[in-house]
């Protein structure tokens, strides 16, 4: 709008506008043309305030310290804020009047300013900046060099040498008007020379210390921000820097002379801009840790000057944020501040959270648990014990804790450290978590003789010395049982796996020397593809982590191994690969990701002859498309992926979950960005033909491919008309993100096919249930309902009772191993386990996978008499144990213990129920080692324990000497104590109600091992029926209520000989519920 | 209606022993769906009150007996009137929800989501509400993602609430379809004999959800030639005819 529609307020403005413009040119000497096109060269050269020799007002150190009075600051403020608000209408009107509403130039207004003098001037001077700023003036390049020469002029003048308005001036200017000196095509320019120099002066000026103005030097920090985003190259500073004796500071060398600047405003804010200079180009990802030393070197760290110290600590832990390849050294420096003094506990502590949270990490355990491998052993290297730091400092409750997240990560090293402090260091972790050295030293010796074997190894000796050197410093480890032949021979397996989780970051070698001896010695193996090893070489750095090494001496290593002790290849590359995607699945840290990728990779490259075994390449390619969606490292596994799926038609035809690989692809394809999701609908596109010539893989997409975003499918050139079977089938093993979407199809076929009759109840039946129980708010969409409710629709609403396949399965168990309940158990166990590992989450799968591994030596017995299904059979049949034999947990409960008061907290079923397993656990563990391995699965906060608990408790129940009266009556006693006390609390959650109720009906599907007669089934526990009758009406469970409220009965008239009473008050109050239950 | 089996088997009912004797009449009659001799017992309880107005459960057992058996608009009057009394403000609001649909009262205050009832009300009452197509399948959206919800923190064992659910999803379904571009069309070319308004007055094969889908078709249908006439649809839509037998009908059968 031009101007405005009503005529007196259009001439009012424009009277205003005249006001404004004789307000603020007060100079009438002007050398630009108010045309704004032309500009004269004449420059202002009168100064009232100044004398006629230029030398100004005469300052002297006496009149500069003097304080200027309160009045003249409140003069000052209010002409700036009068100056601004005329100089804004004045702009504003002037755009408003103009056809193009672009910001004026307004050559008055920049002749005002460089005629004025004085603090006029300078007040003038940062009116017109922060109007260009605000986008209200437009600065022509002709301007910028008119004002550049003002300002050159003054700031080598002797009268405003020592002026802070002035420099402040020159920094806001420099800033409004980079985006012109700056541009690409002015870089050789005189004007940008100009700027540049007249930068490096300021900026010399502030960090060599000749400028008493903490703002200045505030501001200089600030611009210097601006400048490394406007050129992070920094070329153009460095080609116009002038050659004097001491040149200017680059960018990032000023700000780091600012961090220890004298005043803490100025320090604050370089502690926040110069751990952003590791962000810039020239600074090499591998040189961070060093360039963030060789900084701290130039601070002095005296810890008694707090002032100073919280400074450098809020360096640090942007430092930690920034790169996570300076984060290891500062988050060193960061702990080891707590062994001077303590002074910075609070800061410290709330520091490490913020980082955390901007890494976006859950906690600072988890911050301190992916570096404690580096900071520890650090501190432990410097002399310090990471034990003597407070917990709160780790993200810990208690050192308790601390110790055994340490135990877990440090322990291979400390068994290992050449100067002996490290198992001294061992033993003090292990009394801190309540465990042994011994016990530890067992439990971490297969990757302590790894990292033994790979030392030797890489000092390039031959096989026969590697022997005896090994064997050698083996028999040196102290606890470690039996020979060390024996040792290695019979964990040759875990020491492989062991080994290919040391390879350690070849890009280090200047022209990948490292690398490329990689790939040879791959090369000359056999079975072996170097190709895949190429797929994955790191182009980014990798931190450096003491005791891991370049692939070449991985390779020898395991050669020797391979030599030496045979070991089933494919078990090394199936364990290899579950050890390494476990550790993928939990790792946040990038430059961590891609290190594992590589050993991925180096696996399947020395292994690759293995992977014609289904079972490998499935676990392979699932892992694989899973890791899809993370983006650093997603090009390295795509290339995995396009791989694995070009194995398939070579492969033995055990891909049982190809469907699953399909729908897992398509819901990785609707989550990864852009770029990903074409390369998917490529690759979709290109190997379409290929894939249809391929039975299983066309199968499966025929099954699976509905899935798949509309942009992929389309890739494939055919339609995909799956059957309602196929669907059914689908939803069955899908997972929540997808139930909407197969909700479509489902009401689309369920009206078709020969038999509509059987498609119905088997969504009746069936899918409704399944596609109930994985409803998600957050998956819910309005078109996936609506097919859902078509589909009820055509089942006039009818549900039927779920079909429970578990239920027949379990039966049959139950029918073959009646005579055999321990063995029940364990195919129960295994059976949970994989259904964990097929449809549980990232951490509970990586917890469910190495139990299974643990579990492995136990189940010889039942896969030798193919007790175990055949399917289940093979897929366990791979798994190798990375415990050695020997090892013996002592478990830390007893059946007193479930008497603790943490089994009162039965508001909260997820504390309750882990509470209550942990202890069942190690009550079981007395009888039987592999429950003692299974309390970290159960302790892991993440698993789904409901499911568990009644397993639990039947083994609690079950692996115990059937003779042993009082020990069974004693535990007995123990869990239905546990179980009457929570049923009866007023405060008993559902999670945990249903708990117990889901214990007490398994357990009916079984007979105890002390019961054998006819009705054994029920004399598991000595329950109060009535009260899980009660408390089965609470959740709902009518049906369960009925069952309940009848074997009761049942008992008690079988006890006492009476009539049942059933005027119980207890018993009409339940009949009521159960019969008449008010629901309208 | 009120279903009152839980375990698929309404005899077992008869083996309970209640030693109170109203009590045991009272659930013998809800249980046989006998709910006008329950009103009488509730009725006569409210009589004898010695408080003058009867307990509030007494006056909502009695408007729940009402509204079984099709009076709705004499229980949405109790229902209102013991509304305020806080102990059973939930329960009150949901039979008044569910009365309030049936007798054609829009003006009760915006009920939560949370509830079935409240909101399936809400997308009723947007539909002869609001201008906005899109506003009002906003609020049907709404009420259907709170059922689903509903329906999976549902245990397998509670066959009647799921029951009830998937009623509700039925219904809220029927709004939808209504919503539809078919029906919109043939409302706005006044074909009134067409395939997609026919639809709304047939009885599928399932007797439990038609009487639940019927209700709710009426409504809507009786709503077009009753309250749409004040609101925004055109004269032309009244028609209906054999549409509001047909509800006296379905009436008469709930």
């Amino acid at each position: 709008m031009d101007k405005w529609l009503i005529d007196q307020v259009n001439d009012a403005l424009r009277e205003l506008i005249t006001v404004a413009r004789k307000l603020s040119d007060d100079n009438t000497t002007s050398s630009i043309q108010s045309n704004g096109t032309t500009y004269a060269t004449q420059l202002p050269t009168q100064y009232a305030a100044l004398d006629d020799d230029d030398f100004g007002e005469i300052r002297v150190a006496e009149t500069d310290s003097m304080p200027v009075s309160k009045e003249a600051l409140d003069s000052q403020r209010s002409t700036m804020l009068f100056l601004q608000n005329v100089v804004s209408f004045r702009l504003s009107g002037a755009k408003y009047q103009s056809q193009s509403l672009l910001p004026p130039r307004d050559a008055n207004l920049l002749n005002s300013f460089l005629s004025a003098e004085g603090i006029r001037m300078i007040q003038l001077g940062r009116v017109v900046c922060d109007a260009v700023v605000n986008q209200q003036l437009q600065l022509s390049f002709q301007a910028i060099e008119l004002i550049l020469g003002t300002l050159e002029e003054f700031l080598s003048s002797y009268a405003y040498s020592r002026d802070e308005g002035l420099y402040l001036l020159v920094l806001s200017f420099l800033h409004c008007s980079a985006s012109t000196w700056l541009a690409d095509e002015l870089a050789e320019s005189e004007i940008c020379e100009r700027a540049i120099n007249i930068a490096q002066h300021v900026v010399k000026r502030a960090t060599s210390g000749n400028d008493k103005s903490w703002r200045v030097r505030l501001h200089v920090i600030a611009f210097l921000d601006e400048y490394c985003e406007y050129q992070p190259e920094l070329e153009l500073w460095r080609a116009h820097a002038k050659n004097d004796d001491v040149p200017a500071p680059t960018p990032p060398d000023a700000l780091a002379t600012l961090l220890g600047d004298q005043d803490l405003r100025v320090r604050v804010r370089a502690a926040t801009s110069h751990p952003e200079v590791l962000y810039l180009p020239n600074m090499a990802t591998h040189n961070h840790q060093n360039y963030y030393e060789v900084t701290l070197s130039d601070l002095s760290i005296d810890y008694d000057a707090f002032n100073f110290s919280i400074t450098t600590t809020l360096w640090r832990l942007n430092c930690c944020i920034v790169s996570g390849f300076s984060r290891n050294a500062a988050l060193f420096h960061l702990h080891e501040i707590r062994f001077f003094t303590p002074i910075y506990d609070t800061l410290l502590t709330r520091g490490l959270e913020v980082v955390a949270a901007r890494l976006g990490l859950s906690s600072v355990q988890v911050l301190w648990n992916e570096n404690v491998q580096l900071v520890g052993m650090g501190l432990l290297g410097s002399g310090f014990e990471t034990i003597e730091l407070p917990p709160s400092l780790s993200g810990f409750t208690d050192k308790k804790a601390r110790a055994e997240a340490e135990l877990a990560s440090l322990a291979p090293a400390l068994i290992v450290l050449d100067e002996g402090g490290g198992l001294t260091y061992l033993t003090k972790l292990c009394e801190e978590a309540g465990t042994t050295a011994s016990e530890q030293i067992l439990r971490h010796l297969y990757p302590a003789i790894a990292r033994l074997l790979v030392k030797i190894a890489s000092t390039g000796v031959d096989d026969t010395q590697i022997r005896s050197q090994l064997f050698e410093a083996i028999s040196n480890i102290p606890g470690g049982k039996g020979k060390p032949k024996d040792a290695v021979t019979k964990g040759c397996t875990a020491i492989a796996v062991q080994v290919l989780d040391l390879v350690g970051p070849d890009y280090m070698d200047e022209g990948n020397v490292a690398m490329v001896s990689a790939i040879e010695a791959v090369q000359k193996l056999e079975g072996a593809n170097a190709d895949l090893l190429r797929m994955v070489s790191p182009d980014l750095g990798i931190s450096f982590v003491e005791g891991y090494v370049p692939a070449c001496h991985i390779i020898r290593a395991l050669h020797f191994l391979e030599v030496k002790f045979p070991f089933d290849r494919f078990a090394v590359c199936y364990n290899a690969l579950l050890h390494l995607f476990s550790r993928l699945d939990i790792v946040c840290s990038s430059a961590e990701q891609t290190r594992l990728l590589y050993q991925v990779g180096l696996t399947v490259a020395m292994y690759a002859d293995t992977f014609s075994d289904g079972r490998i390449l499935q676990l392979f390619i699932l892992e694989c498309v899973s890791l899809l969606d993370r983006p650093d490292i997603q090009s390295e596994v795509f290339s995995l992926v396009k791989w694995g799926f070009s194995m398939i038609p070579e492969s033995d035809g055990g891909l049982t979950r190809l469907s699953d690989i399909i729908a897992r692809l398509g819901r990785v394809r609707r989550i990864v960005n852009d770029t990903m999701g074409h390369q998917i609908d490529d690759w979709v596109q290109k190997e379409a033909a290929k894939w249809e010539k391929s039975d299983p893989i066309w199968g499966a997409i025929e099954r699976s491919a509905i899935l798949w975003p509309a942009s992929m499918k389309d890739q494939l050139g055919v339609v995909i008309d799956p059957t309602f079977e196929d669907i059914a089938d689908l939803v069955e093993i899908g997972i929540p993100s997808d139930s909407m979407t197969v909700c479509g199809r489902l009401s689309e076929l369920i009206g078709t096919g020969k038999d509509v009759k059987e498609n119905k109840r088997v969504f009746a039946e069936q899918s409704f249930w399944h596609i109930k129980n994985a409803y998600s708010v957050d998956t819910w969409t309005a078109a996936g309902a609506q097919a859902f409710v078509a589909s009820l629709a055509e089942v006039d609403g009818q549900i039927d009772t779920p079909e429970s396949h578990e239920e027949k399965i379990i039966k049959d168990l139950r029918t073959k191993l009646s005579k055999e309940p321990t063995s029940l158990a364990w195919v129960l166990f295994i059976r949970h386990l994989l259904r964990v590992v097929d449809r549980g989450d990232r951490p509970s799968r990586v917890g469910a996978y190495l139990v299974l591994r643990q579990l492995r030596p136990t189940m010889g017995d039942l896969i030798e008499r193919s007790i175990l299904p055949q399917t289940i059979r093979k897929e366990v049949e791979l798994l190798q144990s990375p415990y050695p034999s020997e090892l013996i947990i002592t478990p830390v409960f007893s059946s007193d213990n479930l008497r603790d008061a943490v089994l009162t907290r039965v508001d909260q079923s997820e504390v309750w129920l882990r509470e209550l397993a942990i202890r069942l656990c190690d009550i079981t563990a007395r009888e039987q080692d592999f429950f003692a391995q299974l309390r970290s699965f159960v302790a892991s906060p993440t698993v789904d324990l409901a499911p568990l608990l009644p397993l639990l408790v039947q083994s609690c129940l079950s692996f115990v000497n059937r003779q042993d009266k009082k020990l069974i009556k004693e535990r007995q006693t123990a869990i239905e104590a546990v179980f009457h006390a929570s049923l009866r609390n007023p405060a008993v959650s559902d999670g945990v109600v249903h708990a117990i109720l889901d214990t007490v009906l398994h357990l009916r599907s079984f007979k105890p091992p002390y019961r054998t007669d006819m009705l054994g089934y029920n004399h598991w526990l000595k329950l109060d029926f009535m009260l899980l009758s009660e408390s089965a009406i609470k959740v709902g469970s009518f049906a369960t209520a009925l069952l309940f409220l009848e074997i009761g009965k049942r008992d008690d008239a079988e006890s006492s000989d009476a009539e049942v009473d059933l005027s119980d008050g207890r018993l009409q109050k339940v009949s009521d519920f159960i019969f008449a239950s008010p629901q309208v | 209606m009120a279903v009152y089996s839980n375990v698929n088997d309404p005899d077992g009912f008869y083996g309970i022993k209640i030693n109170n004797v109203k009590e045991s009449l009272r659930l013998r009659l809800n249980h046989e769906g006998e709910h006008l001799k329950a009103f009488g017992l509730h009725g006569a309880d409210l009589e004898a009150a010695t408080n003058g107005s009867g307990s509030t459960a007494d006056l909502i057992a009695s408007a729940r007996d009402l509204h079984s058996i099709g009076i709705h608009r004499t229980a949405l009057a109790i229902t209102q009137s013991v509304r305020t009394r806080t102990d059973q403000v939930p329960i009150a609001d949901d039979l008044l929800f569910d009365i309030a649909w049936r007798t054609g009262d829009w003006d009760l205050p915006v009920p939560p989501a949370s509830t079935s009832a409240g909101a399936f009300y809400s997308a009723l009452r947007s539909l002869h509400r609001s201008r906005d197509q899109e506003s009002v399948q906003k609020t049907v959206d709404v009420a259907m993602k709170e059922e689903m919800r509903r329906l999976k923190d549902l245990g397998s064992e509670r066959m009647t609430d799921i029951q009830n659910a998937v009623d509700n999803l039925l219904s809220l379904r029927e709004v939808s379809l209504w919503l539809g571009p078919d029906v919109q069309r043939a409302l706005a070319e006044g074909d009134y004999n067409s395939r997609e308004l026919a639809r709304f007055s047939e009885i599928g094969s399932s007797a439990r959800s038609v009487l639940i889908h019927c209700d709710v078709r009426c409504h809507m249908l009786t709503g077009v030639g009753i309250r749409w006439l004040s609101d925004c649809t055109p004269p032309k839509c009244l028609f209906s005819l054999p549409l509001n037998q047909e509800k006296v009908v379905i009436s008469s059968v709930t």
